[in-house]
């Protein structure tokens, strides 16, 4: 792994040299010319599907992963845009709620057909949100749907009566929910569907050589008759992130997402490449673990806080990046009008650590990361900048991606560690993050008054309502520290001039039935 | 006329011998194989976790992790998975990958080619270029010749692999673009287009064990060089290159032979840098995938593969050596 790393450093070096000077991260100019039908795009991926494509068992939903693999072959019922969060129709036509956000109604397009044939209607979707629901299915995604009860009115229609009202679900439909599988195909491969996909998307696989790559073919049969403009689209899988620039910037491949690093997009606009991207909120954060010594003491987090200038960690750790003022992105309705981020007050810091080790209650801790550069080099500014201090003391506790999930995301067997959540609105992100006991609540964090403020913002669409809520919540992060943003989040897709007609949704995957190629 | 009873005993000692020393190395292939798919399977469950846990994520449930580790059986003791994978082993049944539901042996088959071409072209290649340059560099010992490319040997046995590769990716294909950065093309679809895209890595590879083959054949012809036969077919006035082509580089090769066995089975095993590198589909890259996934059955048919493989090269290599020397027959 600490190979791998290394070679990726190097790699990126060469990547840096081939470039022309330049410092800024420019987006794709706008598109010029209209979508034609044809053409061909290569997409680099960084991890392989090798667990199959299972709506199920979105298990690495990330753009670098199966997301995009995901939204080619299944297309989206609604789908998110990653710089703001607005929810738009797409193979659904509309998702309405009742006065109180406890019942939604979902209507279909009409005539939606998977690409075995059988038609993607009110019943195909319950069918899936059934098999999500079961126990048997062990499906990541149960907890979205828990108590919920989907009746199907007509062939096109049907209500999703939640266990608690939310007026944001269409937030967590359009992100978590959106894929809808076949149910003969589910039906005839019991065990292992997740290898023998049917959608109805833009695309359906031609050829899957595991591996190595798959090979996504337009499917003539997709509802909006005039899309997909290209007539395939081929995933090759690179690990090497400054590899699967090399490989578009050689015309190999026509589009990649190299990872959480912004260098590299930096990088490949140096390279005359283009980026599409969306600048969002939340981000790659510093996160303590509340229910154990020494950041089950405010104190000590706290003391962290002020120890630190994130500015200069965001520009240490990710070179020409820079760190969120807000729990928000400045595009945010609800970014503040005036962002208050906690300044670096060294001597405060110093006072605070000095306070707790007179108590006998020293900030000895341990940081636990991958070995992935970006993480590792969080945790060697962390130990570098803290251990200035007196009465600190940081190890650090570089592990593989396994003992990771087990020791920080399951077991929370950690003292202080980092995750990227992106927030392109606070639902159902920060939902999950702050909530006491959400899904990506890690830290243990728990605040009356936030629960309070997370259900004001999920239980209104009134602008001002939610915008109160939500400032309340910078507040109380702000005030409690349960995580600290380090970097700005900005999901993007290095591509060539050539491909045009990118949109991101979600948490930066793309659309496919937009895409389309000016090379032939 | 038939050979006498007297004729006919050594013979049949002969056979016996050679009957006798196939058994050990089959014994010894047996022993080799058992050991280290027990070491992978202990190896493998000293990873944290549990494939149910890598399979679900971190969201899963403690009783959904159980179910799906029951299902696969690695809630048993390791012993019992062990003999439970060694039973079907011995019966051709290399298992169900957890990660893909492929069967084993189908894996190793779509992955083996790869990996068996790149270490049989970077040993080739690497052979090819070290053996003359050593011969001829040993010949002129501490010559111009000699310290330029030993120079540039000890130079290249300094940068690791990856190195290597990075270079080679930005002077081959972002900078030239003659070759293509990453990818693969089977034998099947045209020797041209599966050789251009085999080169770098190949060439990365070679590079890698060129100096050594090298530097290990120089100093053996050098000491062969100063051998009574040597000077005496020299003083016979016998030409200086077929001196060292017939009687110097044969008996020189023995160390060549055998640290060329040890790094086929080094490259079939462990190229995963450069199968990384170049996203090359591979076994290399087949082990970086299933390790962390603890996906059992994959590793442990990679180990059965490559161990097998070292057993036999090695044995072969053994064989090599009787015609190499014939004192080593006797």
């Amino acid at each position: 792994m600490r190979i791998r790393t290394f070679f990726a450093a190097a790699a990126l070096g060469a990547l840096i040299a081939a470039g022309a000077a330049s410092n800024s991260l420019a987006q794709a100019p706008a598109a010029a010319g209209s979508p034609a039908r044809g053409g061909n795009a290569i997409i680099v991926l960084g991890v392989d599907a090798v667990r199959g494509l299972d709506p199920a068992f979105l298990f690495n939903l990330t753009p670098s992963g199966d997301a995009n693999r995901m939204a080619a072959l299944y297309g989206v019922l609604f789908w998110s845009d990653a710089k703001t969060g607005k929810v738009s129709p797409d193979i659904g036509k509309s998702l309405t709620p009742d006065a109180t956000g406890a019942t939604w109604t979902l209507v279909l397009q009409p005539g939606v057909v998977f690409t075995d044939g059988t038609p993607l209607d009110a019943a195909a979707v319950k069918f899936n949100y059934d098999r999500i629901q079961n126990k048997a299915t062990a499906s990541p995604l149960a907890g979205l749907l828990a108590g919920a009860q989907v009746t199907v009115v007509d062939k096109t229609t049907l209500t999703i009566a939640l266990a608690a009202p939310n007026l944001q679900f269409d937030k967590v439909l359009s992100t978590s929910l959106t894929h809808i599988a076949s149910p003969k195909a589910i039906v005839e491969h019991p065990t292992d569907y997740a290898h023998h996909p049917v959608g109805a998307g833009p695309f359906m696989i031609g050829s899957w050589v595991k591996g190595d790559h798959m090979k996504l073919v337009r499917n003539p049969s997709y509802f909006a008759k005039e899309r997909p403009w290209l007539d395939s689209v081929t995933f090759r899988v690179i690990r090497d992130p400054a590899q699967r620039i090399n490989a578009v910037l050689t015309g190999q491949a026509q589009a990649t997402i190299p990872g959480s690093d912004l260098s590299y997009a930096k990088s490949a606009v140096r390279s005359g490449l283009q980026v599409t991207s969306a600048p969002a909120g939340g981000g790659p954060m510093i996160m303590f673990n509340l229910k154990t010594a020494p950041f089950n003491d405010l104190r000590a987090r706290r003391g962290v806080q002020l120890a630190l200038d994130v500015q200069d960690m965001a520009s240490v750790i990710d070179p020409g990046s820079s760190a969120p003022l807000s729990l928000y992105g400045p595009t945010s309705p609800f970014y503040p009008a005036r962002p208050a981020p906690v300044a670096q007050n060294r001597e405060a810091a110093q006072k605070l650590f000095d306070e707790l080790a007179a108590e006998g209650k020293p900030v000895n801790f341990r940081i636990t990361l991958t070995a992935s550069g970006f993480f590792k080099s969080i945790a060697e500014y962390l130990q570098s900048r803290l251990s200035q201090f007196r009465n600190v003391t940081v190890s650090i506790d570089i592990v593989d991606n396994a003992t990771l999930d087990k020791r920080v995301f399951r077991d929370r067997n950690y003292q202080l560690s980092a995750q990227i959540v992106p927030v392109a609105d606070p639902e159902p992100n920060l939902y999950k993050l702050l909530r006491t006991n959400g899904q990506t609540n890690h830290m243990g964090y728990s605040n009356p008054k936030v629960d309070a403020a997370l259900e004001a913002g999920r239980g209104s669409t009134d602008a001002a309502v939610r915008t109160a809520a939500y400032a309340t919540l910078d507040t109380l992060v702000a005030t409690d520290v349960p995580v600290i943003l380090i970097r700005n989040q900005e999901s993007y897709t290095v591509h060539a001039p050539s491909l045009k007609g990118l949109t991101l949704h979600g948490d930066g995957s793309l659309l496919f039935d937009r895409l389309w190629s000016t090379a032939r | 006329m038939k050979p006498t009873s007297a004729a006919r005993a050594p013979a049949a000692s002969a056979v016996r011998l050679r009957v006798r020393r196939i058994a050990l190395r089959a014994a010894h292939l047996v022993s080799v194989l058992l050991l280290v798919t027990l070491a992978g399977a202990g190896l493998a469950s000293l990873l944290p976790g549990s494939p149910g846990e890598e399979i679900l994520g971190p969201a899963a449930s403690d009783e959904d992790i159980a179910t799906l580790n029951a299902r696969y059986g690695f809630d048993r003791p390791l012993p019992v998975q062990y003999l439970h994978w060694l039973g079907n082993a011995l019966t051709g049944n290399l298992g169900v990958s957890i990660q893909t539901d492929q069967p084993v042996t189908e894996i190793l088959a779509q992955r083996l080619p790869v990996t068996l071409e790149l270490t049989v072209l970077a040993l080739a290649l690497s052979l090819l270029v070290a053996v003359p340059l050593a011969v001829y560099a040993a010949s002129r010992e501490n010559g111009a010749f000699d310290r330029v490319v030993s120079g540039c040997a000890s130079a290249l046995m300094s940068v690791p692999v990856f190195v290597l590769g990075v270079l080679l990716v930005y002077v081959l294909a972002v900078l030239t673009r003659w070759f293509p950065v990453t990818g693969w093309v089977p034998l099947s679809q045209g020797l041209a287009a599966n050789l251009h895209y085999a080169f770098m890595p190949v060439l990365a590879l070679s590079l890698g064990e060129f100096p050594a083959f090298y530097r290990l054949l120089r100093s053996d012809v050098i000491a062969t060089l100063k051998e009574d036969f040597v000077q005496t077919a020299t003083v016979r006035g016998l030409p200086r290159r077929y001196i060292l082509l017939r009687h110097v580089l044969r008996p020189s090769s023995f160390s060549l032979v055998t640290v060329a066995a040890v790094a086929f089975g080094r490259l079939l095993a462990g190229s995963v840098v450069v199968e990384s590198l170049f996203a090359l589909p591979g076994l290399g890259n087949l082990m970086l995938q299933s390790v962390p996934a603890k996906d059992l059955p994959v590793i442990q048919g990679v180990v059965v593969l490559v161990a097998s493989a070292y057993v036999l090269i090695n044995a072969l290599v053994d064989a090599g050596y009787g015609l190499l020397d014939p004192r080593v027959r006797a």
